[in-house]
């Protein structure tokens, strides 16, 4: 704005004329309310004056008074309707109220009457971007680029997009840099190359990119050089010189383990699920030695074997490569070892490698097969890895005699703790679990990741005031415990998860809403990093952090809260009048609350730029009035946008149908319905969300149908993929739903959800039947141990429609011995 | 700090660990601190004849300069708890445990803790070292003795909660034993 300072002051005496000035600067050093008292002494003397005017609404919006601000610039706007400076702040109000596209139009207002201006065109552009307009911002970028050539930073901007013309743009670049005879760092030379060799690729041209790439000088990343040199030569079909690079990628990171999977699939071997013939797996050993002996201190290659080598060349591998560290003592060596317990041969060496070990070591102190004699340690580490790998199969009772043992033999390893707890946990005993737990961690108070477990174990077992209080103790001395803030998100959705058991689906909805907050801050705050990443000209982390931004709400903490929110929202659906008529006498009496007043006079007197910390609703008491409204909204308005990013995810879809059908999208409840019969066809929601949306389906009158999907050629389209699943009418469904449950009679959560179905959906009630179902379920099945939580949903849902739970409940205790579900 | 839950020591048994031939272990020592006393207090919990007060702790925790505790790759088998104190008017220090876990007896960790504590003690300009010993046992006394340890008094009625309730108490002359070891 300074540039058009001396236009815009023309009719100025000398003293508003500095006041302009000062006005400036104080708004650039954010000193807002000092900005403000200038802006009002000009207006005095000049109460039109449209510059000053936008700088006072400027001001007001940074005060965080909003309203005021808007009402302001529309005054100003309305007498100058050709001032680019009014447009400008108009565009800026409106971005910073997340307005993106009132803030667009503001803008391209603005140069109308200002073409050239580059604060605005600058602002625009990084706009557009935000949007993902990409070809309004190559435009924009344009623009700039052709006013302010000798800026190094437009040539990048203008840069970023697709191919071809970028790397035009870029060899245009390269030319006005020797014109100008001037240098880019190092690593900004690097980073261009590295794009460019990208922009190659991406074409298929990788004899280029590789030229490139092997010119000398151009980058300093060694080892991404190598690996992008390695990869186009394997698109190329060039074997040998593909090895040869991936050997150099080696000679720097020999750690990395997908080095290896690469050498394997440049010689043929790249099966996604790592499973060989046992003739292959002898050559890929043969291939994987060879860096063994080049590379003895690393383990990234034994790592690589003890995945794809099976029987007895596993066990031989296994017990070589777990020899050091069980003499060592490595606790996270079962962990390590995940991968393992897919295959039932491999699980049963490993456990036969353990208990070999265990033998030997109480019989002569010494490992299997071995002469040396091994101290004390070695013994109590190998039971310890006994009980985890118990712990995997849920074999609880083993596991726990293991643990047991481990802590009679040496009581001062923390990792001990640790694995009891979560035994319990998973055995279903949260409030024992929480306990160990709290043990693990107090014997170490220094330790942050125990810290923080700790918390989780504690509002699992629904102590969430103790565990909030656990969280503070790493909080900055003197400051109250900062998770919002700091955008810590699993605490956020386990805290709104025990709200929601608790029954307080108040504070569940807040604890829920942080997330849906943290979500839109995360992609607002990219709008610094535009220009930001231009100016470090880090061109591929960019492209990385856009891809990212875009997929935001793939992110499972994301995922958790959505659905938090519709089991939340659906209770509060349910309950609605009842619970409206709870509320409001709380929520008076907490809005006349001195604690209530007094945080608001607080809140008032600080400027501090943090939502979380300005928040006037802490407690939830305004959120959840809105959400009484109209809950279903609530719910739909955030898991939308989380379903939509993620129809491979299979709970959300599920759960999604009959938000869908309450806000009448029968096309997206259709797509939803689609998504889990062909991603997921045995997941035990499948079908029931079938069921439910056919009834509804067949319920609508055609016009009905017509009023939810207006477009005649979509409703043709969905009436045909209807029809495409199958028989519809209720005796079929019925059919369908009698059949599964007899494919499924060994799955507890299968028959859980038939005895939804009956109930719920055909309005049946043979609860004897039901509870024999359930009964045989514990039973048959093997697997049980996976399923407290289902087999204890189970219980609820007999409980719920009026069963004899008796039976089941003894049968479910005499099943799950640790669990506390079932008392 | 309320007492570890009794449940989490599940199984316990006591037994006499077999003699064995000494291996030769790696000792690191680390320090107790007001982070890790927990751990020093389950390896007293489950070791010693007596279950010191929550009060005990408190003073150890402020006062803890020659406190050490033992290491055997990273795992806390042992250690040695000391404090200042005024003994007929000389500044000595006195040790209050010696706590090895059974599994790791008979590999000579005491000793090293014991040699551990005497250096740190010369270093703190420390002249003499003592402590008390129940009459009967008689493993300890002997420990003692052959680290330079001398019967300077015996104590009777000393532990109202031990029988017998007699105990000596042993002092080391650091002085003389640093020249003379």
């Amino acid at each position: 704005m300074s540039s058009s300072t001396a236009l815009a002051t023309a009719n100025f005496k000398s003293k508003e004329k500095s006041l302009f000035t000062q006005m400036l600067n104080f708004y650039d050093n954010k000193q807002f309310k000092q900005s403000l008292r200038n802006a009002d002494q000009i207006l005095e003397k000049h109460p039109d004056h449209p510059e000053t005017l936008a700088m006072k609404a400027l001001n007001m919006n940074s005060l965080k008074r909003k309203i005021e601000a808007f009402e302001f610039i529309k005054k100003a706007l309305f007498k100058n309707l050709s001032n680019f400076t009014c447009w400008h702040v108009y565009g800026i109000l409106h971005r910073s109220n997340k307005n993106p596209d009132e803030a667009r139009k503001a803008y391209l207002n603005a140069l109308k009457y200002d073409k050239d201006n580059q604060n605005v065109l600058r602002d625009l552009g990084q706009l557009q971007i935000q949007l993902r307009d990409y070809e309004g911002y190559a435009e924009t970028r344009r623009q700039i680029l052709v006013s302010k050539p000798t800026v190094n930073i437009n040539w990048m901007a203008y840069a970023c997009h697709k191919c071809e013309r970028a790397l035009e743009v870029l060899e245009s670049f390269d030319k006005t840099l020797k014109e100008n005879k001037e240098k880019l760092k190092n690593h900004e030379r690097t980073e261009i190359t590295l794009f460019k060799a990208k922009l190659f690729e991406e074409m298929g041209d990788y004899q280029k990119a590789i030229n490139l790439l092997q010119k000398k000088g151009l980058i300093v990343d060694q080892i991404s050089k190598f690996r992008k040199l390695a990869e186009n030569y394997q698109k190329l079909g060039n074997k040998d010189k593909a090895l040869e690079h991936l050997e150099d990628l080696l000679e720097l990171s020999s750690a990395n383990t997908n080095n290896y999977y690469q050498i394997l699939a440049v010689h043929g071997y790249s099966n996604k699920e790592f499973k060989y013939s046992s003739e292959d797996q002898l050559k890929i050993k043969e291939i994987i030695e060879v860096y063994e002996n080049r590379f003895p201190r690393g383990n990234s290659h034994q790592r690589v074997l003890l995945k794809i080598l099976t029987g007895e060349l596993f066990r031989e591998k296994l017990y070589q490569y777990s020899k050091p560290y069980l003499i060592k003592g490595v606790p996270p060596l079962i962990v390590d070892l995940k991968d393992v317990y897919q295959d039932k041969e491999k699980t049963q060496i490993l456990e036969e490698t353990l208990l070999s070990h265990l033998k030997s070591m109480e019989e002569k102190n010494t490992l299997f097969n071995d002469e040396q004699e091994q101290d004390p340690t070695v013994y109590l580490w190998l039971l310890y890895y006994t009980a985890q790998h118990y712990y995997y199969l849920r074999d609880y009772n083993q596991a726990l005699k293991y643990i047991n043992e481990a802590i009679n033999h040496t009581p001062t390893v923390i990792d001990l703790y640790v694995v009891k707890a979560k035994i319990y946990k998973r055995a279903g005993d949260r409030e024992y679990a929480s306990k160990l737990y709290e043990e693990a961690r107090k014997l170490d108070l220094a330790d942050r990741y125990l810290n923080a477990v700790s918390s989780r174990y504690l509002i699992r077992a629904d102590h969430v005031e103790e565990a909030e209080e656990t969280m503070g103790q790493f909080s900055k001395e003197g400051q109250e415990l900062n998770v919002h803030d700091m955008q810590c998100m699993w605490y956020e959705n386990e805290v709104g998860l025990s709200y929601l058991r608790q029954g307080n689906y108040r504070l569940a909805l807040k604890n829920f809403n942080y997330i849906e907050k943290h979500m839109e801050q995360v992609f607002e705050d990219q709008l610094d990093f535009h220009l930001y990443a231009m100016r470090k000209y880090t061109l591929n982390a960019y492209f990385q952090m856009l891809e990212m931004e875009d997929n935001i709400y793939k992110n499972k903490n994301a995922v958790r809260a959505a659905i938090g929110i519709i089991k939340t929202m659906k209770k509060v659906d349910k309950i609605r009048e009842e619970e409206q008529k709870k509320f409001q006498p709380e929520f008076d009496s907490y809005k006349a609350s001195t604690e209530y007043i007094k945080m608001c006079e607080e809140l008032k007197k600080r400027d501090e730029d943090d939502e979380f910390k300005n928040d006037f609703d802490p407690k939830g008491y305004d959120l959840y009035q809105k959400a009484l409204q109209d809950p279903i909204k609530v719910a739909y308005d955030f898991a939308v946008l989380v379903a939509s990013c993620n129809p491979e995810v299979k709970e959300v879809q599920a759960k999604m149908i009959p938000i869908y059908l309450r806000k009448n999208k029968l096309l997206e409840a259709l797509k939803a319905v689609i998504a889990l019969t062909e991603r997921h066809p045995t997941y035990e929601k499948t079908l029931s969300s079938r069921i439910r949306f056919s009834q509804h389906w067949n319920s609508l009158t055609e016009e009905q149908r017509k009023q939810a999907i207006p477009d005649e050629k979509l409703l043709k389209v969905a009436s045909q993929e209807f029809e495409a699943l199958g028989a519809s009418d209720e005796q079929s469904l019925k059919n369908l739903s009698e059949e599964l449950l007899n494919q499924n009679l060994d799955k507890i959560e299968h028959v859980h959800e038939y005895i939804k179905t009956r109930t719920v959906l055909f309005k049946e009630n043979d609860t004897a039947k039901y509870e024999k179902v359930a009964i045989d379920a514990l039973t048959n099945d093997l697997r049980r141990n996976f399923k407290v939580h289902n087999a204890a949903n189970t219980l609820k849902r007999l409980t719920k429609i009026g069963a004899s739970d008796v039976q089941y409940r003894q049968k479910a205790q005499e099943v799950f011995i640790h669990a506390r579900h079932f008392d | 700090m309320p007492a570890p839950e009794a449940r989490i020591f599940e199984n316990i048994k006591t037994e006499k660990p077999a003699t064995r031939k000494l291996l030769e272990l790696d000792i690191k020592f680390g320090d107790l601190t007001d982070k890790n006393v927990e751990q020093f207090r389950i390896l007293n919990y489950l070791n010693l004849p007596v279950i010191y007060s929550e009060d005990f702790y408190r003073r150890l925790i402020n006062n803890l300069r020659y406190s050490k505790l033992a290491y055997l790759k990273d795992v806390l088998v042992g250690a040695i708890s000391c404090k200042e104190d005024d003994y007929e008017g000389e500044r000595v220090v006195y040790i209050m445990t010696i706590t090895i876990l059974k599994p790791y007896r008979r590999y000579g960790i005491a000793s090293k803790l014991l040699e551990q504590a005497v250096k740190d003690c010369a270093k703190g300009n420390i002249k003499k070292m003592n402590l008390h010993v129940q009459s009967s046992n008689q493993s300890a006394l002997e420990f003692y003795k052959k680290h330079g340890f001398e019967i300077a008094a015996k104590l009777d009625d000393y532990y109202t909660d031990l029988q017998p309730a007699d105990c000596y108490v042993l002092v080391k002359n650091l002085e003389q034993s640093t020249t003379s070891q």
